[in-house]
């Protein structure tokens, strides 16, 4: 025991492994130049949601929401259990809410199918006309910020440190920066888009996102409402895409995502794609055509070559461990990566098959 | 249907309208854009067919010129189309745009407020806040008013108080007597000045002004109910109702910011010909640093003219406004020198004192060890409605914060409107 | 020259001119709580001129900066904002 382990990277996923392997034992420096989680995870909505595209998918998400749920946040997480609301627009969505909810009930989580009139006493604000929807109970929002900062704080309160110094290459058994080589047992790449840079053989594309944050209208919205219909557009690979995704906040605010497209580094507001995802969401809640907005802003998912993040070993480099390319899906499954990691280094139990997320290198 | 100008004006005081005026006589299509209801302003503020003297003569000109005025408009967006600008703006329930060949920001100032405790009381406004609403027509019925924080603009606001039957108590000047009266060169090197301060001085006849002295905190539980002032060394409560405080101006100079244009927070940098750092984007008034009315329309008539093509400094009006240009900017510097904030104001603010009234982040939410971006992402402050347009300058002056990046929307805007027609 | 007119204000009604700044009609008629801070604080206006948002109110259903909205009659406001 006791491994001294460097975590490159201070996003969410980067300070959740920290938090555990620190826990656990081990001696953690994370390295963090920039400010830690300013990254993917201050531009994230902090939908903590299982999500259901393949088996695996659905076991990573699920895990990941029920270790959050095990954690006692503080308030300046903004954390709330206002579960998921999935609209179905016409019978086929239904049918699929139907699918759904079998899905989910069989992992024993619960979760309901509304018939039109129940999705409308639970959302009134919903246009009329819709078909139906699946309610999934446990799912959950948070402040992405507000909880990379309580996992960095805790880590650090368990004797973690934190180093502001640039990693500038990865070296066998270390780090190299600026003021020299830091030696470890075991370096870990947490850096999102960073992840690259350090490791070409691991391509980390950014996908690109818009969010939007109203002024506030308590009492408007009351669950993460999410389009069936987002399936289908959020997972074309290569196309841009917008879905009707919708958060209340504590602060009585919304937040109105969500789009995707891979655009490179370009920041800037696609003006057209926002217009086309404020469209959506207009079109499943008419009153917000008058909500003031406040601010838009945009963010990169860090996305990966496969379905799945890549999480454990890399091959052929003793010591180096990845934990990236995690898409949309970081803030949800930050502890579930973290207790995936921990298996890798201490042999802990893991809830998942870790062979699903093992690396397997470009070549050439 | 998109409308297209020659020059879009963004900002209808004196600097705006100079500048449309200029570009109109030039032969240009020409469009001016205001968030308030008349031309004219905050300094020219008035209302509805009580237009003050000193506007007169350019606001008349306006009527007469051929430019299309669009109040009550908020420019959310403004966009880059290569050799073009098209600015997205609400005005109410409507979205207009508007392509333009050049613009000329004219975006003027806005007041800086300083926190300290019982700040956020309703009674508590900005002197030139207090002055807005003063020229609508709020009246006073001898309710007790104390007019604090610094410079020139507390007399003027004082005297309006008087007028709406109010009572001065005071007029708290933060900065020292030695440097008022740093005031007298420029007073005689302007004799329309001067008598401007001796008419004020007369209407203000027995109200104490009080340099050296400033508000350290308010007290009332639904309304303001008195005050705590000090010198430094001294303290007094003064009952009172309302409480006018302001300290100087900043510049509006998000858009420029926005639109990629050269500058600090103290101003946009402008040329000779007041055109901005980005090609096709002129500046003029107070937004490319605070120095009045007289810089804001010798500065306009020349962005209006620079941005017309017409823009000769060697013509005989070209000399007139360079030099008059020089004169106000030089009184400018002048008064920025003897109004300076004095530190003491840096230590008003208690842990639970607001700082971004948006959010309701208090002081003591806010690590001095942070950054601009790390306080925002923490605290939420400047995330509200304001933009951060009250909290910004308040966390560079407390904490040395570097102004925060302007994004779409560039004004709070409604859902529906940030939804562009479909391509 | 003034013109008179009436408006609702969180159901009460007010009178007030038409064309003068809503935030002056509401300081007349004594309104003091233009808005409700996060904390719960009642705020009132401060800048005056569209820039601070702490007048902000709701106009027939849309929210808008009291400063800057000039009254008409008939005008129902809601102090939500």
């Amino acid at each position: 025991m006791n491994q001294r382990i460097l975590v490159v990277g201070a996003g969410i996923v980067g300070v959740a492994i920290a938090d555990r392997l620190q826990a656990s034992g081990c001696s953690v420096t994370i390295f963090e130049a920039d400010l830690p989680g300013g990254g993917a995870t201050a531009a994230a909505m902090g939908h903590l949601v299982v999500l259901d595209d393949s088996p695996m998918q659905m076991a990573f998400t699920a895990r990941g929401v029920a270790l959050w749920r095990q954690e006692n946040l503080p308030k300046g997480c903004e954390r709330e259990v206002c579960g998921t609301l999935w609209v179905a627009a016409d019978e086929e969505e239904v049918e699929e809410a139907r699918r759904k909810a079998e899905r989910y009930s069989g992992l024993g989580l619960a979760c309901e199918v509304l018939t039109a009139g129940q999705l409308w006493e639970a959302e009134p604000a919903l246009r009329p006309g819709l078909a139906g929807g699946l309610r999934v109970a446990g799912d959950q929002v948070l402040y992405p910020m507000g909880a990379a900062r309580f996992l960095l704080k805790r880590a650090l309160e368990r004797g973690a440190t934190l180093c502001r110094e640039k990693v500038q290459a990865l070296v066998p058994g270390g780090v190299r920066t600026e003021p020299g080589l830091v030696q470890a047992d075991a370096v870990i790449l947490a850096a999102g888009l960073g992840t690259t840079t350090l490791l070409p053989e691991l391509p980390i594309q950014p996908r690109k996102g818009h969010l939007a944050i109203t002024g506030r209208v308590p009492g408007l919205v009351h669950h993460q409402l999410v389009e069936l219909g987002y399936l289908k557009s959020a997972h074309g690979r290569a196309t841009t895409s917008v879905a009707f995704n919708v958060q209340p906040r504590a602060t009585g605010q919304l937040l109105i995502g969500s789009s995707r497209e891979f655009a490179g580094l370009d920041g800037s507001p696609n003006r057209e794609l926002l217009g086309r995802m404020l469209r959506k969401a207009v079109s499943f809640l008419p009153t917000l055509e008058r909500v003031p907005v406040l601010r838009v802003w945009t963010g990169f998912r860090p996305c990966g070559p496969g379905n799945l993040p890549v999480i454990g070993p890399w091959p052929g480099r003793p010591g180096l461990f990845v934990a990236a390319g995690h898409e949309g899906l970081g803030i949800t499954t930050a502890l579930v990566t973290a207790e995936l990691m921990a298996h890798h280094l201490l042999g802990t139990p893991a809830f998942l098959d870790p062979a699903s997320f093992l690396p397997e290198p470009a070549h050439g | 249907m998109v409308e297209h100008v020659d020059v879009a004006v963004v900002g209808g005081g004196p600097a705006g309208i100079s500048a449309a005026v200029a570009s109109a006589a030039a032969g240009k299509r020409v469009c001016l854009l205001d968030e308030g209801s008349r031309p004219g302003g905050q300094i020219w503020r008035h209302r509805l067919g009580q237009v003050p003297d000193e506007a007169q003569s350019l606001l008349t000109k306006l009527d007469a010129a051929a430019v299309k005025v669009l109040f009550r408009a908020s420019v959310f967006d403004v966009e880059d189309r290569q050799g073009s600008w098209r600015l997205t703006l609400s005005q109410g329930e409507r979205r207009v745009a508007i392509t333009a060949e050049k613009l000329v920001l004219a975006c003027g100032a806005r007041e800086r407020f300083l926190p300290f405790p019982g700040w956020t009381l309703p009674g508590v406004m900005g002197a030139g806040g207090g002055q807005a609403f003063l020229k609508e027509g709020l009246e006073l019925h001898g309710e007790r008013v104390l007019v604090a924080g610094t410079g020139p603009l507390l007399l003027p606001v004082a005297a309006s108080v008087g007028k709406a039957g109010g009572r001065v108590l005071a007029i708290l000047e933060q900065t020292p007597w030695r440097r008022v009266l740093g005031m007298l060169p420029v007073l005689l090197a302007h004799p329309s000045k001067a008598l401007q301060a001796a008419q004020l001085g007369r209407s203000l006849f027995g109200v104490p002004y009080r340099p050296g002295w400033w508000v350290q905190e308010a007290y009332g539980k639904d309304f303001l109910e008195a005050v705590r002032l000090t010198d430094g060394q001294r303290e007094e409560v003064l009952e009172c109702r309302w409480l006018f405080c302001g300290f100087g101006l900043v510049p509006n100079g998000e858009l420029g910011v926005a639109l990629g244009c050269a500058g600090t927070h103290a101003g946009l940098q402008v040329n000779k010909a007041q055109e901005s750092s980005v090609n096709g984007i002129f500046a003029a008034g107070e937004l490319c640093g605070v120095a009045g009315v007289d810089a804001a329309l010798a500065e306009g008539a020349i962005a209006g003219l620079a941005a017309a093509g017409v823009w000769d400094a060697a013509s005989v009006e070209g000399h007139r406004l360079v030099k008059a240009r020089a004169r106000a900017r030089s009184t400018g510097r002048q008064l920025e020198r003897i109004f300076a904030l004095r530190p003491e104001l840096r230590g008003l603010p208690r842990p639970e004192t607001i700082i971004c009234r948006c959010e309701d982040v208090p002081y003591g939410a806010i690590d001095p060890s942070w950054g601009s971006r790390e306080t925002k992402l923490c605290t939420r402050a400047g995330m509200g409605p304001c933009q951060g347009r009250v909290c910004g300058p308040i966390l560079i002056y407390q904490f040395g914060h570097t102004p925060d990046t302007v994004r779409i929307p560039y004004k709070t805007t409604p859902v529906g409107q940030l939804i562009a027609e479909e391509p | 020259m003034a013109d008179h007119c009436i408006i609702r204000v969180d159901g009460q009604l007010v009178a007030a001119t038409s064309g003068e700044s809503l935030a002056v009609a509401l300081l007349r008629a004594g309104h003091f709580r233009f808005r409700e801070s996060c904390s719960g604080q009642a705020r009132a206006p401060v800048c005056g001129m569209g820039t601070c948002y702490e007048c902000q109110v709701r106009v027939n259903g849309t929210w808008v900066r009291a400063c800057l909205e000039p009254v008409r009659a008939g005008l129902e406001v809601h102090t939500d904002g």
